[in-house]
């Protein structure tokens, strides 16, 4: 079991909210919101794979 | 008896990690929960590969047709994806959705019965001596 990642999913998170917090106290609202969205598309991205390999293996598991 | 002890480690680990970042980041915390419930699915469908291979075996060696096991094992697909997508659906708070998911999964297995339905009702037909 990959363990590693969930640890990697919650680092992008701590690190999006510190520098969330940093842009809007320094009044870069934009760009504050970016970097959100950026973290949020990195962590999709990391998870994607993994959801489409486990539809993979229940569909060859199950014969469907 | 270790595999129990790993899943129960790390379901704890993911929610304190979600647990503290949902205040300020909801969907990564979201997004922890489904990669944590992604992983631990996964790994028991390593497990889960040979139970089907034994069941199929089992019923290969008392003579039922394999084609009603072929059935059984699509219907049990269905229920494990239909749950999966339904409680994430719902742990977000989309209680609508996830009841759409359920409906559809319903329908879905009941579809995929009918034909033995069919089997049943002229097995019993037959044996009443209605034709």
């Amino acid at each position: 079991m990959d363990v590693d990642m969930i640890f990697k999913i919650a680092a992008i998170g701590i690190i999006v909210a510190v520098l969330n917090q940093l842009l809007i106290r320094s009044g870069r609202e934009e760009q504050a919101l970016l970097t959100t969205i950026m973290g949020l598309i990195v962590a999709l991205m990391m998870i994607i794979s993994q959801i489409s390999t486990l539809f993979d293996t229940i569909k060859s598991v199950f014969g469907l | 008896m270790m595999d129990i002890t790993l899943v129960c480690v790390i379901s704890v680990v993911a929610f304190v990690f979600s647990l503290s970042l949902k205040k300020y980041h909801p969907s990564i915390s979201l997004i922890i929960i489904l990669f944590t419930s992604v992983m631990i699915l996964l790994y028991l469908l390593d497990y889960f590969g040979e139970v089907t291979a034994y069941i199929k075996e089992l019923f290969n060696s008392v003579n039922i047709s394999s084609e009603y096991i072929t059935l059984l094992l699509k219907c049990t697909g269905i229920c494990f994806i239909t749950e999966f997508t339904c409680d994430v659906c719902k742990e977000s708070g989309y209680t609508s959705l996830s009841s759409q998911i359920s409906l559809a999964g319903k329908v879905i297995t009941l579809i995929m019965a009918l034909p033995l339905f069919k089997e049943v009702l002229s097995i019993s037909l037959s044996l009443a001596g209605v034709q």
